[in-house]
């Protein structure tokens, strides 16, 4: 390994960069090394403290965040960034994502999920999906809900499940998730959507695990 | 001795004395009917009744006298012969049982009555003495009784058999106090009782999970109710006895248990993430080429790695399932909507091995029915993964609603693939039980936690019987 990915080397004008914010060393050595190349330069955070410093230092145009970290969590980082009025697309990957900061990231424009363990290759995948331009139906939703127009998101999921036979549970998902966030106010009872959350946040998730 | 004496004695004084006093009565009659006849104005049916009276009294006495007529001479000479006859059967007696009883001494008249006074006393201290005594058992029963209802930590309850409540000890009163219905049977054990009434059965479950959740000064109690009948003895009507066994210590272990495995399972699962993470970038040889040696050392520590974290995510699944049906949501819903939706999620893998899901239902006006929609899915999508995972392919999976009772909904979910061995039937519900020769996949969880779900939704889940070479397994859900 030529390359010490914890060594930011600075990053030229058309390089896209990454910003990996975990407390485990070992995987952000790994998703460093996984990502870095010519075209991607990556820099890491050990926590949320740290991350939401480099955020303020630098400009970063995709992160992968952790849920579960000391001190800042990944839902206070993201609460943070929009607050601070920062839209940056986030990657949340984490082994369990709890409902609750599921509906809070969602409702921040947060909609990329990566369940861990994680493979090299599905990492570079979340990347490219989240960082180009919209291929599918689901792809131009979630595009949508990134940038927190969940109207929009809800428009196209319901123009596509309407025009096929038997849509994709993703979609259906999707759009009974943007459907009931919208209804409900952010300190109502999600009670129901917890519940469908529960059992369906990995169906939903970018690795998802669809029979 | 004393006693035979005495009872003669008695019988003879009886006897006299009824005599006496049958004649008596005679004789007022008699008195009675004299004057009466001498006034003209009075009506005859009147006297000839106070005659028949007395011509009745006779006849009971003694169906030997011979009547003369009805005039009260005759009348006044019947008595005398019936005064007569109990003084002489009263001597006769006498003289009989002094007869019989030899030891019997010879003895005066009022020496005679003072010890039969004397007799009679000594028979009733006796008596009142062996009255007490037995009271005084049946008290100190009753007391020893009492105490050890009193003594008995858990909520006791007595009812007869109309369930009206007979005894209740200090504890129940205690509970009954703090749920705010003094001394009358909590609603929710009055619910297990009218089942158990209806049934005419015992209700004695060993599984702590079983328990009934009480909060009592804003803590949260487990209480497992045993209700049982008995009967006193045969004719005697039975009653009910419920006993409230306190598992909230049980149950709180058990979920100290299941959040340990839980909390384990995780913090393994994340360092280990990395390590794979890193044998997984490693193997893929991006920047450098391992030589074969490597290559071996990074795939065989991989391999061990997938089987730890297959490992890690079967005690997590079983954390799930033990705390996970424990916590539903309910609403009312469309049974048929949740069927369309699994119907849905199944199809494109079904097609994929040839394989058509129909949906059948004979009523389409069903009632809704009362149930978690996420948790029900995650059953019915069980049993529909199941059955595309044994089907044959080109087979066909059924989805047929019907009502099989006043209360449930009922999905049979049929295919046509070779079913359950016999010998595994009553087995697959069990946890990490799998039919011997399956595919490995999964860890055999999958019925084990649907039995759970429907269990906490007081529904069911079963295997019908095989017939025409379909496999039919169902879920009854109540009703809303």
């Amino acid at each position: 390994m030529s390359q010490s990915p914890e060594n930011h080397e600075t990053p030229t004008s058309e390089q896209l960069r990454v910003l990996v914010v975990d407390d485990e060393p070992t995987l952000r050595l790994g998703f460093a090394y996984a990502l870095s190349n010519r075209t991607t330069a990556v820099e890491t955070a050990a926590t949320g403290h740290l991350a939401l410093e480099r955020m303020a230092k630098s400009t970063f145009d995709i992160m992968i965040l952790d849920l579960r970290m000391p001190e800042i969590d990944g839902t206070g980082v993201i609460e943070t960034l929009r607050n601070q009025g920062n839209n940056i697309p986030i990657i949340l990957c984490s082994a369990v994502i709890n409902p609750k900061a599921a509906i809070r990231a969602i409702r921040h424009g947060v909609v990329d999920f990566l369940f861990k363990p994680v493979k090299p290759s599905e990492l570079r995948e979340i990347v490219r999906h989240v960082t180009q331009t919209a291929a599918s139906t689901l792809h131009s939703a979630l595009h949508a809900a990134r940038n927190q127009n969940l109207a929009a998101a809800i428009e196209i999921l319901e123009t596509e499940t309407e025009a096929r036979a038997t849509p994709d549970q993703q979609l259906i998902g999707w759009l009974s998730v943007f459907r009931s966030i919208r209804d409900t106010a952010s300190n109502d009872d999600h009670s129901i959507l917890e519940n469908y959350l529960h059992t369906n946040l990995p169906l939903l998730a970018f690795n998802s695990s669809l029979p | 001795m004393l006693r035979t004496r005495l009872s003669y004695g008695l019988l003879a004084i009886t006897l006299t004395l009824i005599l006496w006093t049958l004649g008596a009565t005679a004789l007022f009659h008699t008195e009675d009917s004299l004057p009466l006849s001498n006034h003209k104005q009075i009506p005859k049916p009147i006297n000839s009744l106070s005659e028949q009276s007395a011509d009745l009294s006779e006849k009971k006495i003694s169906s030997k006298i011979t009547r003369t007529g009805s005039n009260s001479a005759a009348k006044i000479a019947g008595v005398a012969t019936l005064v007569l006859l109990g003084t002489s059967i009263t001597a006769l007696l006498y003289r009989q049982i002094t007869h019989l009883i030899p030891a019997l001494p010879e003895t005066h008249p009022n020496n005679e009555l003072t010890k039969m006074i004397s007799a009679l006393k000594q028979v009733a201290e006796e008596s009142a003495s062996h009255c007490a005594q037995s009271n005084e058992n049946l008290r100190h029963a009753k007391m020893v009784n009492r105490a050890i209802l009193e003594a008995i930590p858990s909520p006791v309850f007595i009812l007869g058999d109309d369930t009206e409540i007979l005894q209740i000890n200090p504890a129940a009163e205690n509970l009954t106090q703090k749920l705010g219905s003094s001394n009358r049977l909590p609603l929710k054990i009055q619910h297990v009782l009218d089942e158990c009434r209806q049934t005419r059965t015992s209700f004695l479950p060993e599984d702590p999970r079983e328990a009934l959740l009480f909060r009592l000064d804003e803590e949260e109690f487990y209480f497992l109710p045993r209700i049982f009948r008995f009967a006193t003895d045969n004719t005697s009507p039975a009653g009910w006895a419920i006993i409230l066994h306190n598992v909230s210590r049980i149950r709180w272990l058990d979920d100290m248990k299941t959040n340990l495995i839980s909390t384990v399972s995780h913090e393994i699962k994340t360092p280990l993430t990395g390590i794979r993470m890193v044998l997984h970038l490693l193997l893929e040889e991006r920047n450098h080429h391992l030589d074969e040696m490597q290559r071996l050392m990074v795939s065989s520590a991989n391999e061990d790695c997938e089987r730890l974290l297959t490992t890690l995510n079967t005690l997590l699944d079983l954390s799930r399932a033990e705390s996970g049906a424990t916590h539903l949501n309910r609403i009312p819903l469309d049974l048929l909507k949740s069927v369309t939706r699994t119907a849905q999620l199944f199809a494109s893998a079904a097609n994929s091995r040839g394989i058509q899901i129909q949906i059948e239902t004979k009523d389409a006006n069903h009632p809704e029915i009362s149930a978690d929609p996420v948790r029900l899915d995650e059953v019915l999508n069980n049993l529909v993964s199941n059955a595309v995972k044994h089907s044959p392919p080109g087979g066909t999976i059924t989805l047929r609603l019907s009502k099989p009772d006043a209360e449930h909904l009922r999905v049979a979910i049929i295919d046509q693939g070779p079913g359950v061995p016999d010998a595994c039937q009553s087995r697959i519900f069990e946890r990490f039980y799998r039919a011997p020769g399956q595919k490995v996949d999964g860890v055999g969880l999958g019925l084990f936690i649907s039995r759970e779900i429907m269990r906490a939704h007081e529904g069911r889940i079963g295997l019908s019987e095989r017939t025409q070479e379909l496999t039919e397994f169902y879920v009854d859900v109540p009703i809303a």
